[in-house]
Order: C-alpha cells, then structure tokens, then sequence
C-alpha cells in the first residue's frame, strides 16, 4: 500500500514537472530571455499581444451575447476551443530564425488566422437560427450574401493540428471506432469524429458537395443522419473546363439559394453579393502581385505569409474586408524587402514548392527546413489559383464567376478531369518560381495523389526536377512522426541535392 | 448444395480470362469489344450495331507489382488489378474503352492507362453525383456524345433504331436472367450464389446474344433440378465490386446461402430491363440513374438503404454480409452509416474487408461462420 | 452407470488446447501443448493429453462428442463438427461467469473482442488477425528484449513510476523503439508500461467496435499478463473480471459445453 502510493507520488511529481517544463518553454518570459534581436522581440510582442487581446475581446463578448450559462455550455460541447490558446507557441515556431518584414509578415499571417477563427466562433455560436454548416470547398460567399452565418465544418479539424499536433487524435479514433474505414483521409475522420461526440453546433442547414474527395463526399450521409438537418450537395462535374459544365454549376447555385431561401431565414441580397465578389478580385490582385515578386531570386517573402494568409483570407473570409487589408500589408512587406534588397531567408540556398494539402500537424518543418538548409518554400498546391476575377455585372455573371472559382479552385481542379489538371500545374509553378525542387506532400489518406506518384516520379525524372515523395497522414502524427518527417527531408536533401547544413 | 451442371461449368471456364471463346469469337466475326468497369456505363449503348460491352475483371490476378508501381499500393484492389492486365497485355483484344470517374481511384486508372498505354479509343462519361432534371439532361447529353464518338471511330449505327434493336436485345438477356434470379426466392433454391454469380459474371464479361443460349440452357436445367436443402442462413450480399463467385463460394461453404446479390456487379437492381417511351438515349440516361445504387451517388443513401430493407424481406433473408475492398472511400465511410441503419432495422450484418482477388480463405470461414452462429442458425 | 464425458478442442497456431468435462457439466481435464505443424497432431496430442488424466477414457475416440475449434478445427480427428472459436470464448466464458457481457480474447496471433448478451449468445465480434502486433508473438519479443521469461516481463509493469509511451502498430518498428528506449536508460519498468498501455489501447480500439459492456474479462495466454490486465482496466476504466480456470483453455471449455449440449441430446 505505502510502495503503491510512494508510486502514484513519483508519477504524480515526474508529471507536474513535465507539464511545467513545456509551460515555461512556450512562455513570453523565456522567449524574451532567450531572443538576442530586439526588433524581432518587439515584432513577437506585439503579434503576441494581438492574438491573446483578439481571443480575450471575444471571451469578454460572449457572455453578453450568449450569457454566462451558455458560454459554458459553448466551452463544455466544444472544448477544442481551448485549443486556440495555443497560437502564440505556433507563432514561436514560425518566428524561429526569422527578422524584420518576413517576421512580421508571418506573424501577421497567423494573426489574421486567429481573426478569422475568432469570427468564426461568433459565426457558430451567436446566432444558431440563421447558422449555416458549409463544407470546406464550398465558399460562404453565397451563404453570407443571403444574411445567414456559416462555418466551414471541415475548418476546425484543419485548424486544430496546425495549432496542436495531436489535437485530432481522439477524433480521429472516435471516426475509426464508429466503423469508418482507417485508411480513409483524416479530415473526414476528424469530423466525423467530432460530430459523433457532439463537438460542433448544428445550426438549421447543411450545404455540401462532391468536393474534394470520396471520403469526404461520402461522410456527408453520416452528418446529415447524425444531425437531421437539411443538407444541400453541389456537384462539380468531371469535365469542367467547359461552357456546358459552367451553365449546369450556374443552374446547381441557383438551385442552392433558392433551397436556402426555402429552409433557412435567408434571402439573397445581390448588391451584398457584389461586394464580397469585389473583395475577392481585390484579394487575386494582390496576391498576383506578391507572387510576382516571389519570382525575384532571393524571395523577399516566403512560407506562411504565402500559404497561411491564402488559407485562411482567400478560403474561409474572403468576403472581409480586413482580408483584403492583410494582403495590402502583406505585398508592402514584401516591396519593402524588395527595395531594400533583404530576403526571406538569409541564406535562400533552394526554393520549393510543396504539393497537396500542407502537413497539417507540422506546418512549422518549413521553419526548420529553412534554418537547416536554407530551403524557402515559394507556394503549394492549395493557394496557387489561376480563375479569372468575378465579373459583377449581373447576377448571372457573377454567378458563373463564382462558380468557377469552386470548380476551378485549389484541390478541385486537380481531384477532377484528366492527369493534366494535376501535373500541369505543378510544372508552370516551378517555371513560374524559378524552384529547385518539388516536394510532395504525401499523405496516405489521399489515395487521388498517391495514384499519380508514379507518373509524376517519371515526369519529374525526364524534366531534371528533383522530387521529394514526403510521406505523412495529414492531421495524425502517430502515423509518420515528426522525427520520421524530417529524417526523409534530410535524406533526400543530404543524398539527392547534395545540400550541405547550415546548423552545422 | 445443388451440384453444378454442364452449363455452370461453362459459365466458369468463361471467367477463367477477359479473353473468352465467346468473345474471340465475336471479335473473329468483326464485332468490336468495348470494355467498360462501372454500373453507369449502360451496356444496352455499347450493344449497337457491331458493339458488344465487356465488363472489366481480373480473374486470376496473382499481384499486383507493376500497377503498385503507379497506382500506389494504398489503393483498390480492383483498379490496380485492372491496371496490371493492361500491362500485362490481357486486354490487347479490347478495341475501345469507356469509363466512368466513379471515384478518385477509378479516375486515376483512366489516368494511369492513358499515359501507359494511349488506347485508340478511351471515353470518360461524366456521370453526376446527384439526380435532377438539370442532370438528368446532362447525362443524355453525355450519351450522345459518347454515341456520336464511337460512331465515328468506329463506324457503327448509333442511330435510334439501332439503340431501339440493342435496348431489345438487352432486355431479353436481363429477363433471362433475371428469370433464374427468381428462382432464388423460393425456400429451397435450385442453385447456390456462387453458381449463380459465375452465370451473371460470365454474362457481363461476353457478348450478350452468344451467352444468352446458355442461359437459356440452364434455365431449363434448374427447373428439374432438386433446389438448397437445410441451409444453415439465407444471406444478401452487399457492396462494391465482387468478381470471383470464389469468395461467394466460401461464403456458402459454412452452411449459408447466399440468394441476394447487391453489388456492382450483382443482379439486384441492376440488371433490370430499359423502359422506352420515345427517345432511347433519354431512356438510357433515366435507366441508368434508376438501376444503379451506388454510394457515389450523394443524396441516393436513403434508396439505397430501402433497396437492401424490401429484398432482404422479398427473399426472406436472414443476414447480410457487407463487403468493401480495402481502400475504397465510398463504401468504406458509408458502410459505417450503413451498417448501423441495417442494424437498426434488426437485420443482422457482417462486414468484410477484402481484397479484389479472393484471399485469407481461413479468415473469411472464421468470421462467416462466427456470424452465422450468431444469428443462432 | 458407465459415466458420458465430452470434450473441446482448440487448435490454434501457437498451442492446442484440449479439455474435457462430465455429464453435469463439470471440468476434469486440460491440457495445453505447443502446436506442431500438423494441426491434426496437434490435436491428437492434446486431446491424448487431457484423456490421460480420466482414467474411465481410453482415448478421444471414448468420447461422448467432441467438437474441434480454432483456426485448426477442420482437423481435430473424429469431431463431430467444429464451431468457430469467437462462439466457444462466449460460450466458455458464460459457463464460468454468466455476467460477463466482453470478451477480449488475446491469442498467439490474433486478438478478438466478443459482446455477449445475458443468454450467452454472440451479439457483436470483432477480430485483428492480419497483424501480430498486441498478440501473444508480440509478448514473445518483448520479453526477449527485456532478457526475461514472459511471467517476469508480465509483472514488471507493476513497478512503473510512470508509462513511457511505444508505439504497437507493428511489432518490429515496436521492438526496435523499446530497444532505443532501453539504451537511453529509461527506467524498463516504465518502457513495460508503455507496452501494455499500447497493446490494451489496440484492444480499447477492437472493443470499441462492438460496444463494450460492463463485465470485462481477457480470455487467451496473455490473460495471464497482469501488466496488460492492469493497463486495459486502465484504458478501459473498467473493473477486468479474472476467471477460475486457466484463460487460455476457455475456446476448448467452450467446445466442450457445446459438446456436452449436443451430445446429451443425443444420448438422452
């Protein structure tokens, strides 16, 4: 009994002292012991502050909004909330090694994240009779135009690990425990896992659609059975590149406001409509401009002020107008690197690309890339759009714009139509950036990208272009550790590009 | 068990190859071979004129070592089976393909076969996910294309009275067949389901009008023939692609008997008769959406499900077994919710997770048997 | 009155199990032996085994019925039928202990979970028998590893301060972890803990699948490993209830009961 609980103390005691250990390590005391660059202590700082002052404002809101009685509820249903405390250690990790513009720029990137996530939370949870569950490739331009409030479903469960590695795990086992097929794409899983423990609000609507794969398509009966809601499913054709195929979308749209006029509080408010498509043309400008510089040799940006500030100012709030204002910083951060000759990276030694979704769990491997070969990574697969801007001058050409910004889009144009959908792509940007190298990010539940491994190794191989085959799971780092990760990145770099280490 | 027959042999040695003596005979006699994978594709189409519609299978497949090599080996089964008899040139004699993107997997063979082997004439039909007028047209309209494509290619008569004579002809084969399917209803059938999938099999994969004497053929055999005494359990099964009646085989060898098929590849609905009322490609496009339960589909899991509740009643079924290949997205998330409806209506389920070529017997008795024990039979 | 006895035997990959019991139900023979090659031998020696020790039985061919069981059971000679082994783990459980509604079966190679409703009939099963990692063989390397006998490796768990986390999706990448593991000097009962927390998670996910129900018990040889009995209480967070008879001859006990119920049918 006295050996039993001389145990359960040592246990007790190596725990508390584990747990304080990382609360010091991701604390602000201990990073500004540590940081020797005064500007880049003052960068973090402030981005520090931004992002606690934006979590705080809405945690100081909500119990007005919802009273103190549901802000518990909201906090008890939902306690993946609690994960977004966790931003400023990920800024931590995105800051490593970094100064001036880039620093601020990355940071920023995140910060606009924690915006964007904030907003969403008032979206989910203030005004349930007009909420909206949209999946992720279907954009809540339409949905806010017509009044109502939305979330993207699938956003939380590709929030959660770049904010915690292992924040979807439990999730995850609960979708594979319920019977769904473990080599399925973690996405779905993590939210089916989370609608079967009742982690998201339900709202009045659901509107899905084919996008962008089988698992998530087919997940979709799961949540329509397990909420009862009404769902609506937009259905991108095969062959999109067509005038045929853009009538028949159009026509689809159509049919989903006037389904959500019929089972929602919503009505369409075009001239509503045409701003949000005006913010998204102002939005492609300016991204088109950054990429153009970009292509300058050494990047004066690179990384998350690229992908993270597409990700979340282009997919989930391209209808704000702070979405636009960050990419307006973003491109004078980037001129003002430019001009002063400074680039991202201080030894830009290799620029790459990664292809297909991001490595989720690990986002910050682009941060140790850098510092460990001077490796910048210029765009991926998820941002790199090429639609036309939305014409806004009927409802009818806006719709057909908008329309083709879903079927067109990231992840869209390359699960659907032939293999050049996928592989053209992938060559224009390395050609457009100038890249040394593709990396693949190659997640085992992606059976669409897995199949074209082969044909892209001989493409690559008959073109000179060195290609990384990263292999991952996207949200579960149990699958492929971090350690596993970073060893076929130095395999690869140390074998196939001859790069020499800069942590010596 | 109902012993085989003569005829139930020739059905198997028909499966032994893509390449049966059915089809070389038809191919000898100038008749083109268009193969297709997917339930959307309607046959009756490819019946026009000199056509005849091969259903894809790779009975035999060993592994799968060159189709790894580019469909990855995290993949179906079934496409990667494919995929490696094209390379290994067990298809040589198909003229023409048409595919449909069922899925990411069924959208990456077409993919990987186009940069491996640039067939002469290859057709993806946009099938849609959903049902409406909108789509509806859309498909027909895809019909029409493909008709007119393989018009041209190959010189045939895609005109309405050549699709009228083909609807005919395939009709008849589906009423034929779907004759010995009855049969199953009753409480003591005259043939097993492995017997009866090597019949349906063999059909899909041979030119209609030469099979169908032998379905004839065994048609009068089963009607003197003594039917299924004592089976332990009556079972349906469900799912994606099911080739081999060899897996069905070892389904039966623990004492059940399997008398619903709803698969891919299965009687129930799919081979049911087209209905024309004016425009035969219109009544194709409507017969296809209509015969085809299949999880792609986004808003059809509710059919779906009531299909499986009326034939489980309508064969007074005892069990269903649920088989999906390993890998498949589609049937592998929606079983989840599948099983759990069926369950919910009190019929007994058994899901299996297989490979597309029938293999770990010893697992499959164990848990066949152990599901049958069950249900207490 | 010349007494009827019946008899169970499981023929699995690692050993066969025989076992016998009377009229009224009662056990009066087991055995285990390591299986040969011959899964029929197998059974031959352990059934010979399990007679031996009535005096009344001559042999197996004395037996009033007998029924084969396990991935072997095709082969017991002079079966009159087999059953498969998820149905004699129920049946042989709910002989013992009626309450019991979960059954985790953790055998040489394969790992199976059991729901049981209260007349002992299988409701649900689940089985992983495509990969030996959590099974029996998994134990075997471990304790290799470790330098110690399978009893001494099942205690050692006992003293951990606390649970090093291993992975156990596959036994080799496991063993070659825990051998890192050790060389860094972690303390080995620690390292023991993670591996039974790893292998009763695999369990935790099986169990999962078929809804577990208070009245928890582990059938099988590592039922004997009181780290892993520990560790998936844990999991679990649920009270494992032991048996009183050795828990790798439940499948034979099983066939045996059944035996028994479709001998006396015959012989009454």
């Amino acid at each position: 009994m006295v050996e039993r609980l001389r145990t359960r103390l040592r246990s007790l005691a190596a725990n508390l002292a584990e747990t304080g250990r990382k609360l010091w390590q991701d604390s602000l005391a201990e990073y500004l012991l540590h940081e020797k660059d005064p500007g880049a202590a003052l960068i973090y700082l402030k981005y520090w502050g931004l992002n606690y002052s934006r979590i705080v404002l809405f945690g100081v809101e909500a119990p007005f909004r919802l009273g103190p009685a549901g802000v518990v509820r909201m906090l008890v249903h939902n306690p993946w909330i609690f994960t977004l405390l966790k931003v400023n250690r990920l800024m931590r990790r995105y800051g490593r090694g970094r100064t001036g513009p880039y620093l601020e720029s990355v940071c920023l990137a995140l910060n606009s994240v924690v915006r964007g996530n904030v907003d969403m939370l008032r979206q989910m949870f203030y005004r349930p009779e007009r909420m909206v569950i949209s999946e992720d490739l279907v954009p809540i331009d339409i949905v806010h135009a017509m009044g109502l409030d939305a979330y993207l479903i699938e956003g939380i469960g590709i929030m959660l690990p770049i904010l915690d590695s292992e924040a979807c795990l439990q999730y995850i086992d609960e979708a594979e425990n319920e019977g769904m097929n473990p080599d399925a794409c973690s996405l779905p899983k993590t939210t089916v896992g989370m609608v079967i423990r009742d982690h998201l609000p339900k709202g009045v609507a659901i509107v899905s659609s084919n996008l962008p794969c089988d698992a998530g398509a087919a997940s979709y009966s799961f949540i329509e059975r397990a909420y009862g809601l009404p769902t609506y499913r937009l259905d991108v054709p095969y062959n999109f590149h067509s005038e045929r195929a853009e009538n028949l979308f159009t026509e689809d749209v159509k049919g989903m406001i006037a389904w959500l006029e019929e089972h929602t509080p919503g009505r369409m408010d075009w001239d509503r409509f045409r701003e949000i498509c005006v913010n998204r043309n102002r939005i492609l400008e300016l991204e088109l401009e950054l990429w153009d510089m970009l292509r300058v040799r050494p990047a004066p940006l690179a990384s998350e002020a690229v992908w993270l500030s597409h990700l979340w100012n282009v997919n989930v709030t391209p209808d704000c107008r702070e979405s636009v204002s960050h990419f307006q910083k973003i491109v004078s951060l980037a001129r003002k690197n430019l001009e002063d000759g400074l680039p991202a990276t201080q030894n830009e030694r290799y620029r790459t690309l990664v292809w297909n979704p991001p490595f989720l769990h690990f986002t910050h491997i682009f941060n140790w890339a850098e510092r460990t070969y001077g490796l910048t990574l210029l765009n991926d697969s998820m941002t790199y759009h090429h639609h036309r801007p939305i014409d806004t001058s009927t409802p009818d050409t806006m719709l057909r714009g908008w329309g083709r910004v879903v079927m067109q889009g990231p992840m869209v144009r390359h699960t659907r139509g032939p293999a050049e959908n996928y592989l053209d792509d992938i060559f224009r940007m390395v050609k457009q950036f100038d890249l040394d190298m593709v990396w693949v990010a190659n997640h085992v539940g992606c059976k669409g990208g897995q199949a074209m491994n082969g044909i892209l190794r001989e493409k690559c191989r008959e073109k000179g272009i060195p290609l990384l085959i990263l292999d991952y799971d996207l949200s579960d780092p149990r699958i492929v550790s971090h350690d596993n990760m970073k060893r076929q990145v130095e395999h690869f770099m140390d074998n196939v590009m001859k790069a020499p280490r800069l942590d010596g | 068990m109902p012993p085989h027959t003569h005829t139930i042999r020739v059905f198997e040695e028909l499966l032994e190859s893509p390449r049966n003596r059915l089809v070389e005979q038809a191919a000898e006699a100038g008749r083109i071979p268009i193969g297709y994978s997917c339930s959307y594709v309607p046959e009756a189409l490819l019946m026009a004129d000199r056509l005849f519609p091969v259903r894809l299978h790779a009975h035999g497949i060993a592994g799968t070592e060159l189709a790894d090599n580019y469909l990855s080996s995290l993949v179906c089964s079934y496409t990667r089976s494919l995929l490696e008899f094209a390379l290994d040139d067990r298809y040589d004699h198909v003229k023409g393909w048409v595919f449909v993107p069922s899925c990411a997997h069924m959208q990456r063979l077409v993919d990987n076969l186009h940069y491996l082997r640039k067939p002469a004439f290859s057709h993806v039909l946009d099938v849609p996910r959903k049902v409406s007028r909108a789509t509806l047209d859309w498909l027909e309209e895809e019909l029409r294309m493909l008709s007119d494509r393989l018009s041209s290619h190959f010189g045939v008569d895609m005109t309405d009275a050549s699709l009228t004579q083909a609807i005919g002809e395939w009709n008849r084969f589906t009423q034929a067949v779907r004759a010995i399917g009855d049969l199953r209803k009753r409480p003591d059938p005259p043939l097993t389901g492995a017997q009866y999938h090597a019949m349906v099999m063999a059909c899909l994969a041979s030119p209609k009008d030469l099979v169908l004497p032998y379905v004839e053929k065994l048609r009068k055999e089963l009607q003197v023939r003594d039917g299924a005494r004592g089976t332990r359990a009556r079972l349906m099964v469900v799912g994606g692609h099911l080739h081999d009646p060899g897996f069905i085989s070892i389904i039966e060898s623990q004492g059940a008997l399997v008398v619903a098929d709803r698969f891919c590849t299965g009687s129930l609905p799919g081979l049911t008769p087209v209905r024309v009322d004016g425009d035969p490609i219109r009544a194709l496009a409507v017969h296809s959406f209509e015969k085809t339960l299949c999880p792609r589909m986004m808003e059809d899991f509710d059919r779906r499900l009531g299909f499986i509740r009326d034939t489980v009643r309508e064969y007074r079924v005892d069990g269903v077994v649920l088989e999906t290949i390993k890998f498949c997205d589609l049937w592998g998330v929606d079983s989840m919710t599948l099983v759990n409806a069926l369950r919910a209506e009190g019929i007994p389920v058994l899901k299996l997770e297989r490979e597309y070529r029938t293999s770990g017997e010893g697992q499959l008795r164990t848990r066949v048997q152990a599901f049958i024990e069950s249900m207490g039979a | 009155m010349k007494k009827t006895y019946f008899g169970g035997c499981d023929v699995g990959s690692t050993t066969g199990k025989a076992v016998i019991i009377d009229e009224s139900g009662a056990l009066v023979a087991s055995a285990i032996v390591p299986s040969e090659i011959d899964p029929e031998r197998t059974s031959v020696l352990a059934l010979g085994k399990a007679c031996g020790q009535v005096p009344e039985l001559g042999g197996y061919r004395d037996l009033g019925y007998l029924i084969g069981t396990g991935y072997g059971r095709n082969e017991v000679p002079f079966a009159a039928e087999n059953i498969s082994e998820i149905s004699c783990h129920a049946m042989g459980t709910f002989s013992l202990r009626p309450e019991i509604r979960t059954i985790v079966d953790i055998g040489g190679q394969d790992v199976k979970a059991i729901a049981l409703d209260e007349r002992g009939s299988v409701l649900e099963f689940a089985m992983n028998d495509k990969c030996a990692a959590g099974t029996g063989r998994f134990f075997e390397a471990m304790s290799r590893v470790f330098r110690m006998d399978l009893d001494a490796f099942s205690a050692l768990s006992l003293e951990a301060g606390r649970v090093i986390p291993v992975t156990a999706q596959c036994s080799v990448f496991a063993e070659s972890e825990v051998i890192s593991l050790l060389a860094r000097r972690n303390p080995p009962a620690d390292v023991a803990a993670g591996i039974q927390t790893a292998v009763s998670k695999r369990c935790f996910t099986l169990l999962k699948r078929i809804g577990t129900r208070p009245g928890v018990t582990v059938t099988g040889g590592c039922a004997k490993n009181r780290g892993l009995i520990k560790a998936l209480a844990k999991v679990l967070n649920m009270e494992v209830t032991g048996l009183p008879v050795d828990p790798q001859i439940i499948g034979a006990l099983g066939a045996a009961v059944y035996a028994r119920q479709k001998g006396n049918g015959r012989f009454a």
